[in-house]
Parts: structure tokens; C-alpha cells; sequence
């Protein structure tokens, strides 16, 4: 028995808790490698046996192939392009639904939220049924409703419902009338951005001056001035310099329609890769003899179409287009072009997105607002605040503490749930995958990759509501 | 507390072995017939196995030719969209000309041609079924390409039994007279395809424009046309005059005359396999050969008395080519009695007593100038 009694001495390692958590943690790390290392090996040699025309390995050349498939919405795409480009194209379709999808449906998931506990019967149960029904049936029928249900009502292009100079709805989809950002209002942007900045360190910088005095009221006005003061001066700075790009060129096919680009390598053919497309750029067409035929405006991709335009026309020529440009849409041939346009594939993915998620959203914000103490309300109402005030300084935020975890994993949902698109033909990334895969034949390369990227989007989320949730939630002793 | 946890785990867990258990036998029965004929040892390994092949894609080291002998049955992958080819009646009952070719080589290799699981391929997933070995062959009228038929699709292409073109389906009252009217149209076509390709091409080098609307199976497809939301519907031609019938008033709609592009349709098959190739691509070959030498469904009993040598061999009377193939030696005689030779298949889904009527044109026999031209049996 010579266990000393000094505080220090520690049993031996058998004995020691320390000692055998650490083994164990390292048998279980061992376990878990050998168990990927198994998984890996089984994944490679089945491979091997698939393709053993290219050795088995994993190649990745088939991402710079021409694609040969059009893309029906999105940034720019021509057949042409690459696989890769045409993925990218599918990652932005899926960013922008998801996005507006997540804000769409916080906005609607709190106002239901709210409406559930709130003392209006009708309201309350109006709330209560729209949130049971559609929790009730499954996202993809929703998207297949909304999707073939809602456009079979709307009415042709040729009788398309019109709200004069703002908007025209049929069931080819909406379209908007819109200002866009030209070739002069480029340089404007990042002045926009600067402003931003700049509004926000200015605003940050009075309200730090504003607590050392110990006064109240914060930054906002003295930031928001900023910005639009950046701004203007942003707007005449960029649209005195305006130039457009010195190697213009342009291609004319069919004496009415072409691309309008900047040719970077002096060949005079329009190459996706190389040459920057021009948006929104006045031009006239000229006959043989240098007469105007007729004016137009270049499309968003630089390309450019003169409907009902006289034929014999040779040559362009352009003006510099001032920095904002106000698309109107106007009905030509099979469809509208011009403005900005909502397919119905997006709307109605969007909005079965927003609606199904919305409900979800709407039950968290419930269960947040029911877990603030009843003693909250009561005190607030001794105050003499009334309810929308009591909702809006006492309750959400203390709310907000409850909300936020659950909230992360329904905007996750969203995103995730957005690869749905592909039931209803709306070209996300996910989608384009797909058909990757088909016509390309590396189906494991591309399922890596579009795992890959809904990974990425979900840890960068979940990045963010951490944060955030980190400084809303309640600090205990 | 714990203990009504514990109650619960244990009810759940009990639940889960009885569902698992329940969903298992639908490949249990199948077996059973094989089992009865085969041999003791060999009959307790598929007893268990077949509900885990058909559901686990393993590389196969041995042949499919093999595989499906053993498994007793033919995994088919088909289309079941596409009314003459390819479509299922509320029973659940397969018919159509590609479902022919699948029951035609299930009786060839098995001697039952109700021998067949027919799995639905969707455009998108067809050739990585085939490829992963879950299904064995793939008649759902897909187009023989260089990239299809090169490593990076992986399939292995056999005789083309349909010959076919692309075509745009439009509607009578708007006006389109050739697919030159058809600039900047809107046009629904199928994802996955090579209609999608030939689409883009097609109105690339003639400077047209247009905007695709793209989905993954032809119902949602011919559905968003029908509804309006396209001014145009392209497919392979023979597709285009099968889903017409499904169209809300098929009455509405026209097929312009022309062609886009060159679609041969044929069956597939992994490749890497030539043991198993070579037996689907004879079956086909066989199919034709029987229509040119006139040997029919009827009268195939009797042409086992032929005299005719390319008939003997043929039918197995006279040679050994069935059993070359790792086939019964008298494979074609199964196949003609249970499924008829090409042009019984193409009359009885086809033909002039059904909707489609389609004229054989290329698709007829090399003596009657058309394309189909079977290499002699001997």
C-alpha cells in the first residue's frame, strides 16, 4: 500500500479515467478511419470494374466538354459553353430561389406565427388550418400542383393580362418592367458598394460616438445619408466617363439579329469564353447604303433581334447607354421579351417553397413566443404597451433565443428542398447535374460535386445562425 | 419512465423487423419455381438471394447471360409513358413494341417470355441502371450514339430495331407551317435526351432561336405543351405520334414534315460482356431473319419439317448456333411461339389495327428496301 496522499498522485493508467478515455477515443478514431478506408477501397475497385476503360480512376476532363444542351433560364448560356459553365449556371438558379425562398418564408412563417396566438378567432384559425394542411401534404405534390394546377388557369401569351407599362401575366410567365444595371452603370455598381461600406462604418462610428456621450439614438439616418450621398455622386462620376469597351465588335446573321460583344482576341466571332457580351447597348441598323432600318436595344446576353425589321440590313452602330436602363417588355413573336422575366417554373417552385416552409417556420415562431414567461405579457401590458409593441420590444426578441436553432434547419430544408426544381423542369443545380450525368456518363464525379456544393451552402448557413444565435441567446451564470 | 421508454423502443423495434420482413417477399415467390426444378445445393442460395440482387447492383464478375439463367428472370428496363412502345395498363400489364424485344429475349434465354421484370428507366438514369447492373438490358427507345457507345456512357449497342427521326409537334391553329416559322418559339422537349442535343443544333445552324422547357419524363412534358405553355413539342417522331393519342383533343395538333435528325433506336447493354451481347443482338437478329425467311408465330411448328437450310439452322434443326451463343439450341422456336418474328411484333403494337398505323418505311425488310437486314445464321 503505497498510494501516497499527495493531492497530485494519480492511479495507474488501467485505472485512470483519463488514460482509458483517451484510448478509447483513439480505438473509435482507428474504427471509424478503417471503416472509411473499407468503404473507399470497395467504392474504387467496383469503379474499376465499371470503367475499366479509363483505368478505374476518376477523371475529371469531362467538365471543360462543349454541353450542347440550352439551359432555359439563368445567367447567360449558350450550348457552346462547358459543362462546368453550365453547372454554374445551375448553382446560380438554385442560389436565387433559395434566397428569396428563405426571406419570402421567414416573413411568412413569423406573420403566421404571430397570427396562431394572436386573439382574433378567425385570424387565429385561418393560421391554424393553412398550417395543418400544408404540413400535411408532401412538398413534391404541392410543387406539382402549384406548377401544372396554376399555370393551366392563367391565360395564353395572346391574351396575356396586362397592367399597362408594369407587368404582363400569362402563362408563359411574368414580366416585369425593370431598370438594369448597363455597360456605364458597371463602374456605378462598385461606387454602390463603396457607399454601402462606407454608410455602415459611418453609422457604426456615430453610434459608438453616441454611447461614449450616453445619449440615445443610433447611426441609421447619418448611414443611409451616406450611402445615397456616395451614391449620387457615384451615378455622375460613372455616367461622365462612361466609354464602352475600344474592341467592340459585333455579328450580323440573317440581316436581323447577331451579338453585340467585346472581342478580346480581334477575330470578329462572338466565343463565350473569351469575348464579353454587352448588354443593353441602343443600336440602329444601317442598309448597304447607311441608311437607319431600324433601332433596337442588345438583350441581357448581348444578343440582339429586330422584329418586323425592313431586310437588307449590313451594319450596326451603337450609341454608350446611359448607366441605368428601363426594360419594358413587349410582346414579339412566340413571346415577351425584354423587362424582367418570372417563369412559371420559378414562381411556382418558389412559391410551393415558401408556402410549405412557411407553415414550418410558422410553428417555431409559435412554440419561441408561447416559451416567453406569461409574467412578460402581463408586465408589459401594466407598462401600457399594447400588443403590437409588446410583441415587437418584449416578446420576439426574447423569443428569438427559442426560434433561432430550429429555424437554421428549416432554412436548410429550403435549400435542400429546392433540388425538387427538377420535378418541374426549373434548371437548378441539381438539375443540370442530372443532365450532365446523362450525357456525359461520370455519374459518380457529378453526384460528389453536387453533394459538394449543398454542403457548402448548408455549412455557410449554419455558419451564419450560429453567429447569430450566439448573440442572441442567453448568457447564464 | 424508463421503463415506458424501454417499452417503446422495444415495440418500435418490433415494428421495424415486421415491416422489413413484410416488404422482402415480392422476389420470395419468383423464386420458388426455380427452386422446385433446381438442384439442392444451388436451391437454398437463391432462395435468399434474389430479394438481395435485384436490389444490390454488384459488379458482375461471371456473365449476365449467366446471372439471369440463375436468377431465373430478365430485368427489363422500359419505358411506361410511351402508348406503342412502351406503356402499363392499370393492372400493371406491360405492352408495346420495345416490351416485345424484352419478352423475345426472355424467352430466348429462359424459355418463359413472362419471365421479365420490367423496370421503369427514366431518361436521365437509364444507362447508369444498366451500367450498375440493375437492370440486365434496356429496350426503351433510346438513340445508338458515338458517346453512348464509347467508354464514357459504357453501353453496348445492339441491332437497331427501329429506325427513326426527330420531329416538332405543333398546334394546328398557330400558324407554323415548317420549323422555320418556329423562331424564338417556345419548345417542351424531354432532359437527358438526345432530342435536347439535336434541338439546340438543329435551330443553332439555322440561326433560329428558341426557349426549351425541359423536364424529366414525357408525361410532364406533353402535359406543359398540352396546357399551353409551349409552343412546340419535339421527340422522336414515332413518340410524337404515340403521345398525340394522349393529348386532351388529339385532333388540335399536327406533325411538321420534317426530320431533324437521325435517331436509330436499339436495345443496350453494359458492356464489358460480349458473352451476353452476343446473345440479345442474335435474339434481334433472329427476330428479323424469321420475318425475311417468313416463319411466323403460326407456323413455326410446321418449319421445323422445312427444308430450307437458312430455316434448319435457324430454328435450331440443323447446326449448333444456339448453344455457340450459350443459348438452348432451339432458342428461335421459344421466341417465334411466344412472341412472333418483327413484323407480328410491329403489327401487333404498330400495325394498321392500332392508333398509330405507322408505315414501315425504313423499317421494313432489305428486300423490300427497307433497312432491316439480318447477317446469315450459320
Amino acid at each position: 500500500m503505497a498510494t501516497s496522499t499527495h493531492p497530485n498522485a494519480r492511479p495507474p493508467f488501467y485505472r485512470d479515467t483519463q488514460v482509458i478515455a483517451i484510448l478509447m477515443q483513439a480505438f473509435f478514431l482507428i474504427l471509424v478511419v478503417a471503416a472509411g478506408w473499407f468503404l473507399y477501397t470497395n467504392m474504387t475497385t467496383n469503379l474499376a470494374a465499371i470503367n475499366n476503360a479509363s483505368g478505374g480512376r476518376l477523371s475529371w476532363s469531362f467538365l471543360g466538354q462543349t454541353a450542347g444542351f440550352e439551359i432555359s433560364e439563368g445567367p447567360a448560356f449558350r450550348p457552346e459553353q462547358s459543362y462546368w459553365r453550365a453547372y454554374m449556371v445551375g448553382l446560380a438558379n438554385t442560389l436565387r430561389v433559395s434566397v428569396a425562398g428563405v426571406i419570402l418564408a421567414t416573413l411568412l412563417g413569423v406573420s403566421t406565427g404571430i397570427a396562431r396566438v394572436s386573439n382574433n378567432w378567425l385570424l387565429s384559425k385561418i393560421a391554424l388550418t393553412y398550417v395543418e394542411v400544408i404540413r400535411s401534404t408532401p412538398l413534391l405534390v404541392q410543387l406539382l400542383f402549384w406548377y401544372f394546377g396554376v399555370i393551366a388557369t392563367l391565360p395564353a401569351v395572346k391574351e396575356a393580362a396586362e397592367w399597362p407599362g408594369l407587368a404582363f401575366l400569362s402563362n408563359r410567365g411574368i414580366f416585369i418592367t425593370w431598370p438594369f444595371l448597363t455597360e456605364s452603370g458597371a463602374p456605378w455598381f462598385w461606387w454602390l458598394v463603396g457607399g454601402a461600406v462606407a454608410g455602415a462604418v459611418v453609422a457604426w462610428l456615430r453610434r459608438r460616438h453616441l454611447v461614449h456621450q450616453g445619449l440615445p439614438g443610433g447611426g441609421l439616418i447619418l448611414g443611409v445619408a451616406t450611402f445615397f450621398l456616395v451614391a449620387i455622386v457615384g451615378f455622375f462620376v460613372a455616367f461622365s466617363a462612361a466609354r464602352l469597351p475600344d474592341t467592340i465588335a459585333y455579328e450580323l446573321k440573317r440581316g436581323d439579329r447577331g451579338t453585340l460583344f467585346a472581342d478580346a482576341d480581334g477575330d470578329g466571332k462572338y466565343k463565350p469564353e473569351i469575348d464579353r457580351a454587352l448588354p443593353y447597348v441602343p443600336i440602329t441598323l444601317l442598309d448597304a447604303g447607311g441608311q437607319p432600318l431600324a433601332t433596337e436595344t442588345t438583350d441581357g446576353d448581348g444578343a440582339f433581334r429586330f422584329f418586323e425589321a425592313p431586310a437588307g440590313g449590313t451594319s450596326l452602330t451603337w450609341t454608350t447607354p446611359p448607366p441605368v436602363f428601363l426594360s419594358e417588355p413587349e410582346r414579339q413573336g412566340f413571346n415577351f421579351r425584354g423587362g424582367l422575366s418570372l417563369t412559371p417554373e420559378f414562381v411556382a417552385l418558389l412559391l410551393g417553397l415558401v408556402v410549405y416552409t412557411g407553415a414550418f417556420i410558422a410553428e417555431i415562431v409559435r412554440a419561441g413566443i408561447n416559451a416567453v414567461p406569461k409574467g412578460q405579457w402581463e408586465a408589459s401590458r401594466a407598462v401600457g404597451l399594447g400588443t403590437a409593441d409588446t410583441l415587437r420590444i418584449i416578446v420576439l426578441p426574447q423569443a428569438l433565443r427559442v426560434i433561432i436553432p430550429p429555424l437554421t434547419s428549416q432554412y436548410l430544408n429550403l435549400v435542400k428542398n429546392s433540388s425538387l426544381a427538377i420535378a418541374i423542369g426549373y434548371p437548378d443545380l441539381f438539375y443540370v447535374g442530372r443532365v450532365i450525368v446523362n450525357q456525359s456518363g461520370a455519374e459518380v464525379q457529378m453526384i460528389l460535386v453536387v453533394m459538394a456544393t449543398y454542403l457548402s451552402f448548408s455549412l455557410i448557413t449554419s455558419l451564419f445562425m450560429n453567429w447569430y444565435n450566439r448573440r442572441v441567446m442567453i448568457i447564464e451564470r | 419512465m424508463n421503463r415506458r421508454f424501454s417499452m417503446m423502443g422495444a415495440a418500435l423495434l418490433i415494428i421495424a423487423i415486421i415491416y422489413s420482413a413484410c416488404a422482402a417477399p415480392a422476389a420470395a415467390p419468383a423464386a420458388a419455381p426455380a427452386v422446385t426444378e433446381a438442384a439442392t445445393s444451388v436451391a437454398t442460395a437463391p432462395e435468399a438471394a434474389p430479394a438481395a440482387e435485384v436490389a444490390a447492383p454488384v459488379a458482375q464478375t461471371g456473365s449476365i447471360l449467366d446471372t439471369v439463367k440463375e436468377r431465373g428472370k430478365l430485368v427489363c428496363g422500359v419505358n411506361n409513358q410511351v402508348p406503342g412502345f412502351g406503356v402499363v395498363d392499370q393492372d400493371g400489364n406491360y405492352a408495346g413494341f420495345d416490351i416485345d424485344f424484352c419478352k423475345a429475349v426472355a424467352a430466348a434465354v429462359l424459355g418463359d417470355a413472362t419471365a421479365v421484370e420490367y423496370k421503369y428507366a427514366n431518361s436521365n438514369d437509364r444507362f447508369t441502371l444498366v451500367k450498375t447492373g440493375e437492370i440486365d438490358v434496356l429496350f426503351r427507345n433510346s438513340t445508338w450514339t458515338t458517346t453512348r457507345d464509347s467508354a464514357e456512357v459504357g453501353m453496348e449497342w445492339m441491332p437497331v430495331n427501329f429506325y427513326d427521326g426527330q420531329g416538332m409537334m405543333v398546334r394546328k391553329d398557330s400558324g407554323i407551317t415548317t420549323i422555320e416559322d418556329m423562331d424564338g418559339a417556345t419548345i417542351c422537349v424531354q432532359s437527358g435526351t438526345t432530342t435536347e442535343l439535336n434541338l439546340a443544333d438543329y435551330f443553332r445552324t439555322r440561326g433560329l432561336a428558341f426557349e426549351p422547357v425541359v423536364f424529366e419524363d414525357n408525361d410532364k412534358t406533353f402535359t406543359a405543351y398540352d396546357e399551353g405553355r409551349c409552343d412546340g413539342y419535339t421527340t422522336d417522331k414515332s413518340g410524337l405520334v404515340s403521345t398525340q393519342t394522349k393529348m386532351t383533343v388529339p385532333a388540335d395538333h399536327m406533325i411538321l414534315a420534317e426530320t431533324m435528325s437521325k435517331e436509330p433506336l436499339a436495345g443496350a447493354v453494359a458492356q464489358g460482356d460480349p458473352a451476353w451481347a452476343d446473345a440479345v443482338r442474335w435474339v434481334v437478329f433472329g427476330l428479323i431473319q424469321a420475318e425475311e425467311s417468313g416463319v411466323t408465330a403460326a407456323n413455326v411448328q410446321e418449319m421445323l419439317a422445312s427444308e430450307d437450310p437458312t430455316i434448319k439452322r435457324l430454328l435450331g434443326v440443323e447446326g449448333e448456333l444456339g448453344s455457340k451463343l450459350g443459348l438452348p439450341n432451339d432458342f428461335m422456336v421459344k421466341v417465334l411461339e411466344q412472341v412472333g418474328n418483327y413484323g407480328e411484333i410491329w403489327n401487333r403494337s404498330l400495325g394498321p389495327d392500332t392508333p398509330f398505323n405507322l408505315p414501315r418505311d425504313l423499317n421494313d425488310q432489305w428486300t423490300n428496301g427497307g433497312l432491316l437486314y439480318s447477317p446469315p445464321f450459320r
